[in-house]
């Protein structure tokens, strides 16, 4: 774990503001929103719904749809040459934008049935990316669409090349969509819950899945996800998001064991646990509305610490422990609670 | 092999449909009031001759048997004798059937040409002018009634530009049709390697199947531009263009195969609408095709004539509904057949 955290980044997200200019107002959907993913690694991203998470790997391939657009920050990315500079994907050109998607960066999405064109066998969907963005010729695609889908533990895969995407599982979809995904070898993989609507034994296939595509390829992979036991079982580090800001970043063990951040401890304390009965504890009240955003600290309307400051001024975030990072105005405070309560 | 067993199921399970118009048409001919022999009679035939004719015509048997006597005629190809043009109704339909369907086929043609694009571009580009243009189209072309657009196209092309023929029907008067091999005239004007006549048959074509287009462009290009949006916005859409796909390729092989299915449905709809159509564009423009010669029949209460020609378009809308619904299933793999 150790050389991991001083591994190369990959991607840096710094102050990524994204609005959505709908009819009612500005939504600024992503406020000042940071996050940094390392080569290898597998960073989770959790937080409710509706707390920005899809929309920041929309942000980060460049796929958001009108009325929404990147109004500031920065999206560094280092890519596959090592490049020290790195490039800033909001402020790339379409054209090359256009080329860094697919190769450089690939996104998984949920209801992978969905996502594969109904009308077009699933060979012929993944040949198709091989023959327009690695040039292959039929009889190359053909054999290299066969052996992608054998990486991805797809059974007779001659076969199932043929299969059309209402013939397959959802599982099996989202091995195709996976196949599709890494089939040009991407430094960055984005999984935007990519196993809702699984059952639990796919489920556990899949993020093995996504593991070994880690191990394999040596690419990071940002997995979205609002499962905290899903986070804990794949990944090596966990941002918190919140109403589009980031709240605490924390290697995955510190995550659980020292958590600091008040929307953590909400998160954690929702968290349904095998084998044990009684009411949830949710956190009370609802994410905010993102045209008229609260002042402050976006958490403070629903948070049992907050107090003036909280209303006043937006938390910097602060380093306090190894790669453990929370934006919170109590901090201290917290942790004291936290500590007694346990 | 498996499709043509689909058709064939298809067609067996249309003959109690077919069954049911016999019985519609025979029905409505019936109780629509008006009696034919006294028409064709006239006003000075004596009361034997009149009676004698209505034997001739089964008309003085019991209803039901008259029904069992003209099912049996069907069945040995026989539609019966015209009143009015004292010609077999099945010789009578297939004369006219090339002029109705040479308008048809291009006015169709020339809608689905244009509205699909129009309907494509105007998704591709949403808010431009020509997603307007489309709009203007949509709406002018649904809400303007078939006669008034041919009576405006009239008026402008023949009236005040005087570039085309009016109501003449398909050849001015002084030209002979060109020698018969599919009844319709531009094609047959073509083979016959006949320039003058073939431009004369398309310049009467063109008002005709410009007011027929027209009313049928609207619902095909508004629909196109609904499903392409669709398409456009669909998740199958996304992961192409995650995956780098060029957009070209994104728009036109997977957005719009997919958005085309539906409107292959409605464009049969349309054509069903388009042969609804024709009987007032071919009394506007004299045609001498089925709508002129099903509204004739039906003034004159010619019942054998009446019952042909509703037979006749309800196997035309049933062959057409087939068409679309094979052409679906070659190309929608989730089709079961
Ligand atoms: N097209 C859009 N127009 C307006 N608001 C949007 C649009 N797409 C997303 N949003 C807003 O962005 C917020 C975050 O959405 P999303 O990223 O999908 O959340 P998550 O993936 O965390 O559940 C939501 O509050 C949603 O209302
Ligand atoms: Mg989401």
């Amino acid at each position: 774990m150790a050389e991991k955290m001083t591994a190369a980044p990959l991607l840096r997200v710094e102050n990524l503001q994204t609005s959505f200019f709908t009819r009612r107002g500005v939504a600024k959907v992503l406020d000042g929103f940071d996050l940094e993913l390392r080569r290898g690694e597998i960073l989770g991203l959790v937080g409710e719904s509706g707390s920005g998470k899809s929309v920041t790997g929309y942000s980060i391939i460049g796929l958001l749809k009108h009325p929404g657009k990147i109004v500031g920050g920065e999206i560094r990315f280092y890519g596959s040459k090592g490049d020290q500079q790195g490039i800033d994907l909001v402020t790339l050109p379409a054209k090359q934008m256009a080329e860094v998607r697919g190769k450089e960066i690939a996104m998984i999405f949920q209801n992978p049935r969905s996502c594969l064109d109904p009308l077009m066998s699933v060979g012929d969907q993944i040949m198709e990316v091989l023959k327009y963005r690695r040039g292959m010729s039929k009889s190359e695609a053909r054999a290299e669409c066969i052996r992608l889908l054998k990486t991805v533990h797809i059974p007779e895969p001659e076969r199932r090349m043929n299969a059309y995407p209402h013939q397959l599982s959802g599982g099996m979809a989202q091995r195709v969509m996976i196949a599709m995904a890494i089939s040009c070898a991407p430094t960055l993989l984005i999984a935007d819950e990519p196993t809702t609507g699984l059952d639990v034994t796919t489920e556990h296939q899949i993020l093995e899945l996504l593991r070994e595509m880690r191990d394999v390829t040596g690419a990071g992979i940002i997995l979205i996800t609002h499962d905290l036991n899903m986070a804990a079982e794949v990944c090596d580090r966990i941002t918190v998001m919140y109403a589009g800001n980031t709240a605490e970043t924390a290697p995955v063990e510190t995550f659980f064991s020292a958590p600091r951040h008040p929307y953590t401890l909400g998160l954690l304390a929702s968290r349904p646990r095998l084998g044990e009965e009684g009411d949830i504890p949710t956190i009370p009240g609802n994410v905010p509305d993102l045209i008229q955003r609260p002042t402050g600290c976006p958490f403070h309307p629903r948070c049992r610490w907050a107090t003036e400051i909280c209303a006043a001024q937006e938390p910097e975030p602060r380093v306090i422990g190894e790669g453990h990072v929370v934006a919170c105005h109590h901090t201290e405070v917290v942790a004291r609670d936290v500590i007694a309560a346990d | 092999m498996r499709m043509l067993r689909y058709i064939l199921r298809r067609l067996l399970f249309l003959v109690p449909v077919v069954l049911g118009s016999i019985f519609i048409a025979f029905l409505l001919t019936r109780v629509v009031p008006g009696n034919p022999i006294e028409r064709v009679a006239g006003p000075y035939a004596s009361e034997e001759r009149v009676l004698e004719m209505k034997a001739e015509a089964n008309l003085d048997k019991p209803i039901p048997q008259q029904f069992l006597i003209y099912v049996n005629d069907l069945l040995h190809g026989d539609m019966g004798m015209s009143y009015t043009t004292a010609q077999p109704v099945g010789k009578d339909l297939k004369e006219r059937f090339p002029a109705s369907f040479e308008l048809v086929m291009f006015a169709i043609g020339l809608a689905i040409v244009l509205a699909i694009p129009l309907g494509v571009v105007s998704a591709v580009k949403r808010g431009s002018w020509i997603d307007h243009v489309a709009r203007v189209i949509a709406v002018a072309g649904v809400s303007a009634p078939i006669f008034w657009i041919a009576m405006v196209l009239l008026s402008i092309f023949y009236g005040k530009l005087g570039w085309l023929p009016g109501s003449q029907g398909r050849l001015p008067i002084i030209m002979s049709p060109p020698p018969h091999v599919t009844g319709m005239y531009t094609i047959d004007a073509l083979l016959a390697g006949d320039p003058v006549t073939f431009k004369e048959a398309l310049r009467a074509l063109i008002l005709p199947v410009l007011t027929l287009a027209l009313v049928s462009m609207a619902p095909i290009a508004r629909m196109t531009r609904a499903t392409m949006i669709d398409a456009l916005d669909s998740d199958y859409v996304r992961t192409a263009t995650s995956l780098g796909i060029p957009r070209r390729t994104v728009v036109m092989k997977h957005a719009f195969k997919n958005a085309i299915i539906p409107v292959l449905t409605l464009i049969a709809g349309v054509i069903g609408y388009a042969i609804g159509g024709e009987v007032l564009i071919e009394l506007i423009f004299s045609w001498p095709g089925l709508g002129l010669y099903s509204y004739n029949a039906i003034m004159s209460a010619d019942f054998p004539a009446v019952q042909g020609f509703i037979i006749l378009a309800t196997c035309l809308y049933i062959l057409i509904y087939l068409i679309v619904d094979v052409i679906t299933a070659l190309l929608d793999p989730r089709v079961e057949y």
